[in-house]
C-alpha cells in the first residue's frame, strides 16, 4: 500500500545568487542540472515540481544549465538553454513545468549507459514490465495503480533502462495524474490531492517508497504496448516477435 | 509480425524522437504484449499476473 503525497519542496538545493533570481541544482544518475530563475515568479512554482529529485553537491559542476528570462511580452518567459531557447512560454505555471522538463531530457540525453524509452516501468523482485503508450493511453494510472498493488514504481514516463543489463533505474519527475485517473484510482483507495499552487488540471505526485536512484531493478522481461482503443474488459494479447 | 513493427514505429519512440537501437535491444529481449485497457482493477490483476509468470 502507498501513500500518495503533494509534491513539495525538501530535496534539492537552492542557493540565492542575486536580489532577484534563485538558483535551484539537482542532481540526476549523477549529473548536475542548474537553473536560474526570478525568484518572484518561479521561487514557489518550481519546488513543486522538482520535488522528488537528489540535491546536487553544493560546489559540483553543472552539466546542464538553463536560465528563465523575461519572454518578449509581459506574462511571457523564455527557456533559454546554451544552444537552444524555448520562447515567450505563457505564464510562470507553463515555463516551471518547461523547465523541469526540460532538466530531466537534457539530464537523460547525456546518460548513454541507458537505453530511454517513453514508457513506465514497475518491478516485482524479479522481473521488471515495461508499459509503452502515447500520453493519454493509461501509463501513469496502470503504473501508479500497479504500485498500489504492491509492485515497485521506477517511473511513470522516462524510463531509463541499462544497455548492457537491460536493468531499469528510478527517475525522480513527479507522476502526472489527470482528474479522470485521480477518480479511478481512489477506487483503489488511493487519494491523490490536487496540486495546490500550480494552476493546471492534473496533480503532481511523489509516491514514496520509489527505489533511490542509484539501486537498479530486476532485468525487464516484459513490455506492454498500451492499445490505443479501450474495452469493457482488460484483454491481453501476446504479440509475435519479427523474425530477424 | 506487422503489428509488432507498427508498435515500434508508432508508440516506442525514444525520448527525444526516433526508435534507437536500445529500443530495439529491449525488444529482442522481452516477451511482448497488447494491452486493451479496461475497467483499472482487472487492468492491475491482468497485469501482476503476467509480471508474476515466468519468462
Amino acid at each position: 500500500m502507498v501513500t500518495a503525497v503533494p509534491a513539495r519542496s525538501t530535496l534539492f538545493s537552492s542557493n540565492g545568487c542575486s536580489n532577484n533570481i534563485e538558483t535551484f541544482r539537482v542532481a540526476i544518475h549523477g549529473l548536475v542540472a542548474e537553473a536560474r530563475v526570478p525568484r518572484l515568479f518561479f521561487a514557489r512554482r518550481l519546488p513543486l515540481l522538482l520535488a522528488g529529485y537528489s540535491p546536487a553537491a553544493p560546489f559540483a559542476a553543472a552539466d546542464v544549465e538553463l536560465a528563465v528570462v523575461p519572454g518578449s511580452k509581459r506574462g511571457l518567459w523564455d527557456v533559454a538553454l546554451a544552444n537552444e531557447r524555448f520562447p515567450d512560454i505563457v505564464g510562470a505555471d507553463l515555463a516551471a513545468q518547461r523547465v523541469e522538463w526540460v532538466i530531466a531530457k537534457e539530464t537523460v540525453n547525456r546518460l548513454p549507459r541507458f537505453i530511454h524509452v517513453h514508457g513506465a516501468v514497475v518491478a516485482t523482485a524479479n522481473q521488471s514490465l515495461l508499459l509503452v503508450g502515447h500520453s493519454g493511453r493509461g501509463k501513469s494510472t496502470t503504473a501508479v495503480a500497479l504500485a498500489q498493488a504492491g509492485l515497485t514504481l521506477f517511473t511513470d514516463d522516462v524510463a531509463l533502462i541499462g544497455r548492457e543489463d537491460l536493468r531499469p533505474v528510478s527517475v525522480p519527475r513527479p507522476i502526472k495524474l489527470d482528474r479522470g485517473s485521480r477518480m479511478l484510482l481512489r477506487r483503489l483507495g488511493l487519494a491523490i490531492p490536487r496540486a495546490a499552487r500550480l494552476r493546471e488540471s492534473v496533480s503532481r505526485v511523489v509516491l514514496p517508497g520509489q527505489p533511490p536512484p542509484d539501486v537498479p531493478g530486476p532485468p525487464v522481461t516484459k513490455i506492454v504496448f498500451l492499445a490505443p482503443e479501450r474495452g469493457e474488459r482488460s484483454e491481453l494479447r501476446t504479440m509475435i516477435r519479427p523474425r530477424p | 509480425m506487422r503489428f509488432i513493427q507498427q508498435s515500434l514505429s508508432e508508440q516506442f519512440e525514444m525520448v527525444g524522437g526516433g526508435v534507437s537501437d536500445g529500443a530495439l535491444a529491449i525488444i529482442e529481449a522481452a516477451d511482448c504484449y497488447e494491452l486493451v485497457v479496461g475497467p483499472i482493477e482487472e487492468t492491475v490483476t491482468r497485469l501482476i499476473d503476467l509480471i508474476e509468470m515466468q519468462s
